[in-house]
């Protein structure tokens, strides 16, 4: 189905609107995601993240053929007990079997505890219509279940409620009067209510976290004790879990074990681990044990688990942190940003099992800051499966946003977009801020919060300055660089560049520069065209000098060094020479501050100016370096640490003018931090960042000034 | 050393920690102490093996004010006791319990979470197991993130830890 848009479904468009006006949404978000992030950081301390998160990564690294061969351990082994083990197929497929197991023993009440997997499948709907009654007995759950809405988060389902909306549900349904104010009141009165099911149900129904195929065991994750009583009084059982949910042994399960709860809720262990294997004793049964099922879901899962793009995903152990560091998810909640499943690798989600045309739409959503990928505790490169999969989804529907036409159709062509962006410096007077070197940008197919304030294109490249103060005439060097500027140094922000130059010839370091200035292609990436993509690509490595004339190869934007380490060699594996010099050019990829580092340069403070500094995604994520120490050596007790440093500033290119309502959302957190420093200049080494922060600051008013590391250097630090 | 850190603390502390930290009230007893002062009566289920001590009722959706268990294990890494939950009446008293006490025998008390696999592969040998880990008393904190005891599962837990058994 060929789908041609110009623009998103205006539906949702209003979406993002409403979820951006919810106060209580951002209240709670922002809160949750603050503490959060520190919470994170407490939880893991003394240990190594990097090898907890690649023995989870590794314990779940299985082909198709692998996960068959456990499936069939799993089996046998729980069979020995005499339960039964169904294969379904699909969603409707699993929700008949478990319909049907239900009415066999005359189950008018259900108890569920919280599962993602009967979210999936829609088994509540399911049985609902055909007259039985589940009942979610996690309280998160269970609050939604009253107010007929979908979870907003995988952990904290109801984050997007506040107790005020939580006491009239109640007050609806147990007819009690509730007091809003006393949470400890309205827990109690769950606890009883709730306690009527589990002894009312013949049937509990729940998922598994894991599934150890060596002893035929699950474990079910919960702090509530739901699970406990969900397996415990009901005479049957019915676990529900996709095949990617199963590991070899105890050993691998511990690895998960050790993650799960410190990433899902920052609590060193969750307070209930339940392992259950086959049909343990039951008071209420007939039989003295439990009747279990265990229904694996099929839902598309075999047909991908060999495939090279998508596998990863499986290693998901579903808890949820990648959307509690999404800037995105921060502002606008889980009903926009996901469906079935929320958060980054929700995205993902739905296009392995969910609906394609809403994904399309979704995917446009991720900023690209991978702080999803940083966070995972199972090692999945998330981002880069979203970024991947939303190639994909544009082959197929072709969403061009207002962005996608201009970047993808212009920037692998230099000499077309080198006279456009020409035409443009000339075209742009008229849509000048007065006095300014800025333009308001308006995207009128969003109603609110619809303005970007970005910088002018400038009179003269970086390429022309170069040249036309002789910088390519420097021969007294005892190093030699090769700087590539990228379209942002180019095009808007040529004094940047110039001002390394000096700096560097200060060093007595020679800089070469393109021939021609080509983009690096990731704005084609990022609105998912690979076609285009790989012309910039290939175009682009001809320009770049031969890495064994130069001892570094400097960028000053962070996301043209990502997408260089990144990108690059993906896309020209098949193109020998190209893949060479890449590889050659990666090792000696460097921003300014790590080879000033390097180096050992020495630079000194010229005077007393206070500092702050963001740190840039790219920069800290992709190339794995944040001056934020090197700044704090400088400028010693003049930096001023910056509260959430690292957390994106919402540019994310295209992304800004696609969705300035989101990007200003975030904009926004980002300025009030930059405030409470009372620093004088925020420094920051991306383009892309001091674009989006000088919009926010000049929007304001603000006295406060936005720097690259290497213009603010020019004039405010000798070199020793 | 399975976390890439080092259990360099003395296990028994370790484990105290990071119960403490969970909301556990912590008691360091001998066994002469404990039995002194142990009154039965005080408990509505009682199950602690070590010492023959049984009062294993049928527990209904009403509850129970206290119980007393024995846990077979506890883990330091993370504060959590390990109970062997097969049969249905402890079970229950670990969750219908508004209350619970867990004597732990210092003895059983391991490093981290990996220690516990050989007793979670003897158990489940059989064609049949229930295993509980328990770190804390239950609680939630799914309205407005507001952390509250006692949801579906004990509202308290008490560690008593029996120093030289």
């Amino acid at each position: 189905m060929k789908v041609n848009f110009f623009k998103r479904s205006d539906e949702f468009i209003k979406k993002i609107e409403e979820a951006l006006e919810d106060k209580t949404l951002y209240n709670n978000l922002h809160t949750f995601s603050t503490n959060i992030r520190k919470t994170y950081k407490s939880v893991y301390e003394g240990l190594d993240f990097n090898l907890l998160r690649s023995k989870v990564n590794k314990s779940k690294e299985f082909s198709r053929e692998e996960r068959l061969e456990l499936f069939e351990q799993f089996k046998q082994n729980v069979e020995k007990s005499g339960a039964k083990v169904y294969q379904a197929e699909s969603s409707i497929d699993a929700c008949k079997y478990i319909t049907s197991i239900c009415k066999n023993h005359n189950a008018d009440y259900i108890v569920k505890s919280k599962s993602m997997t009967a979210e999936e499948i829609g088994l509540n709907k399911y049985l609902e219509a055909n007259g039985l009654h589940p009942i979610e007995t996690d309280l998160g759950e269970w609050i939604l279940q009253l107010a007929n809405e979908r979870p907003s988060h995988m952990v904290a389902p109801a984050i997007h409620k506040n107790r005020k909306q939580v006491a009239e549900l109640f007050r609806q349904h147990t007819k009690e009067d509730i007091d809003e104010n006393d949470i400890e009141k309205m827990v109690k009165i769950a606890r009883k209510y709730l306690r009527e099911y589990f002894f009312k149900a013949k049937v509990g129904i729940t998922g598994a976290n894991i599934a150890v195929a060596q002893t035929g065991t699950i474990a079910i994750f919960t702090n509530e004790g739901n699970a406990e009583l969900t397996t415990t009084i009901p005479p049957v059982h019915i676990v529900l879990l996709g095949y990617d949910k199963l590991v070899r042994d105890f050993k691998q399960a511990m690895n998960i074990t050790r993650v799960l709860p410190k990433n899902a809720a920052g609590q060193i262990m969750a307070t209930y681990v339940t392992w259950i294997k086959g049909q343990y004793p039951s008071i209420e049964s007939k039989t003295g044990f439990k009747e279990t099922h265990y229904v694996f879901l099929d839902n598309g899962r075999l047909s991908l688990f060999n495939n090279p793009v998508v596998q990863e995903a499986f290693k998901c152990i579903r808890c949820g942190s990648c959307a509690n560091v999404c800037p995105v998810y921060g502002v606008v909640g889980g009903h926009v940003f996901g469906d079935v499943y929320t958060g980054p690798i929700g995205l993902v989600n739905t296009v392995l099992y969910g609906n394609n045309v809403r994904a399309k739409d979704l995917l446009k959503l991720c900023l690209g800051c991978k702080a999803c990928s940083e966070i995972c505790p199972a090692g999945i490169d998330i981002q880069k499966l979203i970024s991947d999969l939303n190639i994909g989804l544009n082959e197929k529907y072709h969403t061009q946003l207002i962005s996608d036409f201009t970047f993808s159709s212009i920037l692998s062509k230099p000499n077309t977009f080198r006279s456009t962006m020409k035409v443009g410096s000339y075209l742009q007077t008229p849509l000048k801020l007065k006095g300014t070197d800025y333009i308001k940008f308006k995207n009128i197919s969003i109603t609110k919060n619809n303005t970007k304030i970005l910088p002018a294109i400038a009179k003269k490249t970086f390429t022309e300055l170069f040249k036309q103060y002789n910088y390519n005439k420097y021969n007294n060097a005892k190093k030699r660089v090769f700087f590539y500027p990228g379209c942002a140094i180019e095009y808007f922000y040529p004094y940047i560049g110039i001002a390394l130059v000096k700096l560097l010839q200060k060093a007595e370091i020679a800089v070469d520069i393109p021939k021609k200035a080509v983009c690096c292609g990731l704005p084609s990436i990022h609105s998912g065209n690979s076609t285009s993509a790989k012309k910039a690509i290939l175009e682009n490595i001809q320009y770049m000098g031969d890495p064994e004339n130069y001892d570094a190869f400097l960028v000053l934007c962070p996301t043209c060094g990502a997408t260089i380490k990144e990108h690059f060699p993906l896309y020209l594996s098949a193109n020998i020479p190209e893949f060479k010099k890449t590889d050659l050019m990666i090792n000696k990829i460097k921003s300014l501050s790590m080879f000033l580092d390097e180096n050992k340069i020495k630079l000194v403070p010229k005077n007393n100016l206070k500092i702050t500094y963001h740190v840039p995604c790219h920069q800290n994520r992709s190339m794995h370096f944040s001056a934020e120490p090197l700044l704090k050596e400088i400028f010693k007790e003049n930096f001023i640490p910056l509260v959430d440093a690292d957390v994106c500033c919402g540019f994310g290119g295209s992304f800004s003018i696609d969705y300035p309502n989101i990007s200003n959302a975030i904009l926004n957190k980002k300025v009030e931090n930059i405030i409470k420093t009372k620093a004088d200049i925020v420094l920051t080494d991306c383009p892309g960042c001091i674009m989006q922060i000088n919009g926010g600051i000049v929007e304001r008013n603000l006295n406060i000034k936005v720097m690259h590391l290497s213009d603010f250097f020019e004039y405010n630090v000798d070199v020793e | 050393m399975y976390n890439g850190a080092k259990m360099d603390k003395d296990t028994i502390e370790q484990f105290v920690t990071n119960s403490k930290r969970v909301g556990n009230a912590n008691t360091l007893i001998s066994k002469n102490e404990f039995l002194a002062s142990f009154m039965q009566d005080d408990y509505e289920y009682v199950y602690i093996p070590a010492f023959n001590y049984y009062k294993k009722i049928l527990i209904d959706k009403n509850g129970i004010k206290k119980a007393i268990v024995e846990s077979n294990l506890a883990i330091a890494e993370t504060g959590t006791v390990v109970i062997d939950n097969n049969d249905e009446t402890l079970r229950r008293a670990t969750s219908l319990a508004e209350e619970l006490n867990i004597v732990v025998l210092s003895s059983s008390i391991v490093s981290f979470l990996e220690d516990s696999n050989e007793l979670l592969n003897n158990l489940t040998k059989k064609d049949h197991a229930y295993i509980t880990f328990i770190t804390g008393a239950s609680r939630t904190a799914d309205i407005e993130l507001v952390l509250a005891m006692g949801v579906h599962g004990p509202l308290r837990v008490n560690i008593i830890i029996i120093t030289d058994a």
